[in-house]
C-alpha cells in the first residue's frame, strides 16, 4: 500500500517539474510562434551554469540563481542572434534550434564531459509518513515549481503585461496597434521561458542526474506534453504534464522495462487521431 | 494640384511621397497628401488600390519610403511608438482578440495610456455603444459581425487618438449595423472633434462623413478635392457614385 | 518556403560529378600511391577504404533525408527508424534464412520502404512540427521496442552488456575483401543517387517541390498530395534501409545504441545541410565532408561535432536562411527579391540626406501574424 501512494506521490511531484518544462516551450510557441527545439538543451546548459558555478566556489542557492538569471539573458540572445534573422521561414528555425541544440550538447560536453552529473540537492533529507517515504527536495522541488507555475498564471491573466502577453499570442497586428511593444514583450517572454527551462533544469539534475545529451529527452517530454495538450494551451500542457508524469512513474515502477514506451505509443495515437490535442485550443 | 481645402486649420498629418514595395511590386507610387486639424478626411478607391497599405504604412505595419510628419514631427518607425504620438489604427478585419473578454479588449487599446481618464473613457465608449457594456464579459471572438466592429472602434477610441485612422469599418455589416456605425461616427466627430481619416470602398458612406476625399487608384492618388468637388467629377460620378 | 539550389549549369556540374565518381572509382589505386606508408600496411589502406565506406552509407541516409526533408519539405527527425528498420530487418534475416547476402539487404530495405509507408499514413493527417514529432516518436519507441524485445536472445547472438544488440558477423558479410566490398559500396552510393536523381528531376519531383513550396496550392493545383506524401515516405524509408542494411553487412552488427541512435537521424540532417538541402547531390559531398572531417580531426575528439554542427547551423542560416545574400543585397543597395508575401521585406536602404522618416522601418517583423 505505501509503495502505492508513494508512487502517486512521486509522479505528482515528477509532473510539475514537466509542467514547468514544457511551459517555457509553449509559452515561446504562443506568443512568438517559434518551436524552439532548443529548450531542451536550455534546461540542459542551466543545470551546468549551475554546476559551473558549484565548482568556483559559489555556494547553492546563489549558483541556482546564476543558472537562472544566466538563462535568462541567453535565451533572448539566442532569439535575435539566431532565431529571428530567420523567422519568417519555419523550416529554417525548426531544423536551426535542432542544430543549435546539437551544438550547445557539444559545446558544454566539451568543458564538463559527457557523463551524468548530479546537481546537489537544495534541501536534504527525507520525510517518512507512516510507510511512505519522500525526499524532502523533491517536495520542495515541486512546490517551488507548482508556485512558479501558480505565480505565472497570475502574472499573464491579472496583470496589464500579462495581458499584453495574452492579447500578442492571439493578434500580433492588434496587439501592434493598441500600442503593445511587440519586440520587447516577445524578448520578455524569451527570458522567461530561458529561467523556466534553466529551472526545470536545475531539479531534473537534482533528482535523476543531467548529462548534455540528456537535453533531448527533455526535449521530447516538452514536445510530447505540448502536443498532447494542444500546441499553444498552457492549461492543456499542465494537464498532459500530468498524465506524463504518471504515466512514467507508474510504469517506471511496475514494468521498468517497457519504461518509455507507453507514453511513446500513447503519443502516437494522439498524433493519429488528434493532431490538436487532447484538449485543444483554449484560452490561457 | 488643386489646393481647394474648405477648411483652414493647419494640416496635423503630412504625408510626403510615400512608397511602398512587397518585394520587388510597389504598392504605393509618390503619395502626398494632408489632413487638417480636425477634418473628416477618405481615401476612397477600388479594391487593391492600395488603402488598406496607406494605412497600415501609417501606422507602421509595414515599411515605407517617403516621409510621414505628424503634427511637424516624422512619425517613430514602430507601431507602438506611433501609437504613443496620438495615430490609431482600427485596422481591417478589426484584428480583436478573440479569447479576450470585450472589457479587455478595450482596456488594452488605452494600453499606452497611464493617465486617470480610462475609467471615464470606458464609461464614453459603452454609452457610445451600449450592446458593448451588455457584452463586457463575453469573449470578443464570439460576438457578431456589427459588435465586432463596435468593440474595435471602441479599442481604438480608448487609445485617445489625436488622428484615428479607420480602414472599412461597414465591410461586410447589414445594412441596420452599417446606419448605426455610421451614426456612432457622427457622434465620434461631434463629441471629440477628432481628426479622421477613413479608407473606404463604399463611396457613397465615405462621401456622407467626410469633408475631404481623395481617390486612389493602382496605388496613385488620381483625384482630390471637397465632397462638393468630388460630387461634380464626372469620372467620379460615373465610377463611384454609380452615375 | 523556398530552399536555394546550388547553381551549378547542369552539364558542367554533371561533368564534375562523373569525374568525382571517377576519383572515388580509382581511390583503392591511387590511395597507395599517395600515400606509400598504405602500400607497406594494408589495414592502414583497409581503414581508409573502410572510413569511405562509411561516407558513401551516410551520403545514401542523408541522400533519402533531402528527398523528404530538403524536396517536399516533411522535416523527418526520425530518420534513424528507417536506418535502423533496415539494418534489424537485415541482422535478423541473416540469421534466420539462408538468403544471398543482396536478397537480404534489399528485404531490408523494402521493410523500411513500408515503414515509410506506416508513418505516412498518419504524417498524410500532419504538418510541420507535428509530423517531425511524429518521425521522431516513432524512432524512439522502435529503439524502446527493440531494447524491451531482446531479439538476440532468441538466436544467442547477442552482445553482452549492450541492450537489444544482435551479433551476426558470422552469417551478415560480403566478403572479407576490403576493396571488393569498397566498390560495392560505392555502387550503392552511385546507384542510389541515379534512382533519387531521376525522382527528383522527374514529373514526381516537381510534385514534391510544390508541396513543400505550399500544400495547399498543390492541392488545389490537382496534385494528389497524399499520394505524393506517401511516395516521398517509402522512398525515403527504402534508401535510408538500404543504408542501415547496408551498414550491418559492413560491421557484421546491429546495435540499438549506433543504429537507432538520433545521432544517426543528426547526422543525416547535418549532411544534407551541409550539402545543400533540396539538391540530392549536395548530401553526397556533405557527407565526404563530415566523414573526412571527423576522422582528419581525431585528435579534436567530441569538438569535431560541435564543430561540424556549428559549421552545418550556418550554413543553414547564411545559405539556406538567406541570410548571406540579404547582407549582400543590402551592401549593393539593390531592391530585395523573391520574399514570400506573408512577410513584407525591410524597404531598401533610404536615399541619404532626408531625415528620420525615411528610414527603414523594423516594426514589421513584430507584426507578421
Amino acid at each position: 500500500m505505501g509503495s502505492v501512494i508513494e508512487v502517486l506521490i512521486l509522479g505528482f511531484l515528477i509532473s510539475s517539474l514537466y509542467a514547468l518544462i514544457a511551459l517555457g516551450f509553449t509559452m515561446i510557441f504562443g506568443v512568438a510562434g517559434v518551436l524552439n527545439l532548443a529548450h531542451g538543451a536550455f534546461a540542459m546548459v542551466g543545470a551546468y551554469l549551475a554546476l559551473g558555478a558549484l565548482e568556483w566556489g559559489w555556494s547553492l542557492p546563489a549558483a541556482a540563481l546564476f543558472a537562472v538569471v544566466g538563462m535568462a539573458f541567453l535565451a533572448p540572445l539566442v532569439y535575435v542572434l539566431l532565431i529571428r534573422p530567420v523567422e519568417d521561414r519555419p523550416i529554417i528555425v525548426f531544423l536551426g534550434t535542432l542544430l543549435f541544440a546539437v551544438v550547445l550538447e557539444q559545446i558544454v560536453g566539451l568543458f564538463f564531459g559527457f557523463n551524468s552529473r548530479i546537481v546537489p540537492p537544495l534541501v536534504e533529507g527525507i520525510l517518512t509518513v507512516g510507510e511512505v517515504r519522500i525526499p524532502v527536495n523533491r517536495l520542495a522541488a515541486s512546490a517551488i515549481a507548482l508556485s512558479i507555475i501558480g505565480g505565472l498564471w497570475l502574472f499573464v491573466n491579472r496583470t496589464r503585461v500579462g495581458k499584453a502577453i495574452l492579447a500578442l499570442s492571439m493578434e500580433r497586428r492588434g496587439a501592434a496597434l493598441v500600442g503593445i511593444p511587440t519586440q520587447r514583450i516577445i524578448l520578455g517572454v524569451w527570458a522567461i521561458s530561458g529561467a523556466l527551462a534553466a529551472i526545470a533544469g536545475l531539479f531534473v539534475g537534482s533528482f535523476f542526474g543531467i548529462s548534455p545529451l540528456e537535453e533531448r529527452l527533455l526535449l521530447t517530454i516538452a514536445f510530447t506534453i505540448v502536443i498532447l495538450g494542444g500546441l499553444g494551451s498552457i492549461p492543456g500542457s499542465l494537464g498532459a504534464a500530468l498524465i506524463i508524469g504518471f504515466s512514467e512513474t507508474v510504469v517506471q515502477q511496475f514494468a521498468p522495462e517497457a519504461r518509455g514506451l507507453a507514453s511513446l505509443l500513447l503519443l502516437m495515437l494522439v498524433l493519429t487521431f488528434r493532431p490538436q490535442g487532447l484538449l485543444g485550443r483554449a484560452a490561457a | 494640384m488643386t489646393a481647394s481645402v474648405a477648411t483652414s486649420s493647419p494640416p496635423v498629418l503630412r504625408v510626403e511621397s510615400l512608397s511602398v514595395f512587397y518585394g520587388k511590386a510597389q504598392a504605393l507610387y509618390d503619395i502626398s497628401f494632408v489632413v487638417r486639424q480636425g477634418e473628416f478626411v477618405s481615401v476612397i478607391g477600388p479594391n487593391g488600390a492600395g488603402k488598406t497599405t496607406l494605412l497600415n504604412a501609417l501606422s507602421g505595419l509595414v515599411p515605407y519610403r517617403g516621409r510621414i510628419l505628424f503634427e511637424e514631427k516624422p512619425l517613430p518607425p514602430q507601431p507602438h511608438e506611433i501609437v504613443r504620438r496620438g495615430v490609431i489604427h482600427c485596422p481591417e478585419g478589426r484584428s480583436l482578440f478573440p479569447y479576450l473578454s470585450v472589457y479587455d479588449n478595450l482596456i488594452l487599446g488605452a494600453y499606452r495610456r497611464r493617465d486617470e481618464g480610462i475609467v471615464r473613457d470606458l464609461e464614453d465608449v459603452y454609452e457610445l455603444f451600449p450592446r458593448l457594456r451588455e457584452r463586457r464579459r463575453q469573449l470578443a471572438g464570439t460576438l457578431s459581425g456589427g459588435e465586432q466592429q463596435m468593440v474595435a472602434i471602441g479599442r481604438a477610441l480608448m487609445a485617445r487618438p489625436k488622428l484615428l485612422m479607420l480602414d472599412e469599418p461597414t465591410l461586410g455589416l447589414a445594412p441596420i449595423v452599417r446606419a448605426h456605425i455610421s451614426q456612432a461616427l457622427e457622434e465620434i466627430r461631434q463629441r471629440y472633434h477628432m481628426t479622421i481619416l477613413l479608407a473606404e470602398q463604399n463611396a457613397e458612406f465615405a462621401f456622407r462623413h467626410s469633408d475631404r476625399l481623395y481617390l486612389l487608384e493602382t496605388g496613385r492618388i488620381v483625384r482630390e478635392g471637397t465632397v462638393a468637388e468630388m460630387r461634380e467629377d464626372p469620372y467620379i460620378r460615373q465610377a463611384y457614385l454609380g452615375g | 518556403m523556398r530552399v536555394r539550389r546550388l547553381s551549378l549549369r547542369p552539364r558542367l556540374g554533371s561533368a564534375l560529378l562523373l569525374l568525382f565518381f571517377a576519383l572515388l572509382a580509382a581511390m583503392p589505386y591511387l590511395l597507395p600511391r599517395l600515400f606509400p606508408e598504405m602500400e607497406t600496411n594494408p589495414l592502414l589502406l583497409r581503414r581508409w577504404l573502410d572510413i569511405l565506406v562509411m561516407a558513401n552509407l551516410l551520403a545514401v541516409l542523408a541522400m533519402s533525408w533531402d528527398l523528404l526533408g530538403g524536396y517536399t519539405g516533411q522535416i523527418s527527425f526520425g530518420h534513424s527508424f528507417f536506418f535502423g528498420l533496415g539494418a534489424f530487418t537485415a541482422a535478423i534475416l541473416s540469421l534466420t534464412v539462408d538468403w544471398s547476402p543482396w536478397t537480404v539487404i534489399g528485404v531490408g530495405a523494402l521493410a523500411a520502404a513500408v515503414g515509410g509507408v506506416l508513418i505516412a499514413a498518419p504524417a498524410l493527417r500532419l504538418h510541420g512540427p507535428y509530423l517531425s514529432l511524429m518521425t521522431l516518436v516513432a524512432a524512439l519507441a522502435f529503439d524502446r521496442f527493440i531494447r524491451w524485445l531482446k531479439p538476440a536472445d532468441r538466436f544467442d547472438l547477442g552482445i553482452p552488456g549492450a541492450e537489444g544488440a544482435i551479433l551476426c558477423s558470422l552469417k551478415c558479410f560480403l566478403t572479407f575483401d576490403a576493396v571488393a566490398k569498397y566498390y560495392y559500396a560505392l555502387a550503392l552510393l552511385v546507384g542510389s543517387f541515379l534512382v533519387l536523381w531521376a525522382i527528383a528531376r522527374s514529373r514526381i519531383g516537381l510534385a514534391l517541390e510544390a508541396i513543400r513550396d505550399d500544400e495547399e496550392a498543390a492541392q488545389a493545383a490537382g496534385i494528389n498530395t497524399a499520394k505524393f506524401k506517401t511516395l516521398a515516405f517509402s522512398v525515403s524509408g527504402f534508401f535510408a534501409g538500404l543504408s542501415g542494411a547496408f551498414y550491418v553487412y559492413h560491421i557484421g552488427s546491429a546495435s540499438p545504441s549506433y543504429v537507432l541512435n538520433l545521432e544517426r537521424s543528426v547526422e543525416a540532417i547535418a549532411t544534407a545541410v551541409l550539402g545543400g538541402m533540396g539538391t540530392i547531390v549536395g548530401p553526397i559531398f556533405g557527407a565526404y565532408f563530415f566523414k573526412l572531417f571527423e576522422e582528419l580531426f581525431r585528435p579534436l575528439e567530441a569538438l569535431r561535432y560541435g564543430v561540424l554542427f556549428a559549421l552545418a547551423l550556418a550554413v543553414l542560416l547564411l545559405v539556406q536562411g538567406g541570410l548571406l545574400s540579404r547582407a549582400l543585397q543590402r551592401l549593393r543597395g539593390r531592391d530585395l527579391v523573391a520574399v514570400p508575401p506573408s512577410a513584407p521585406p525591410p524597404s531598401p536602404p533610404p536615399s541619404e540626406g532626408l531625415p528620420q522618416g525615411t528610414e527603414t522601418q523594423t516594426g514589421t517583423e513584430a507584426v507578421r501574424r
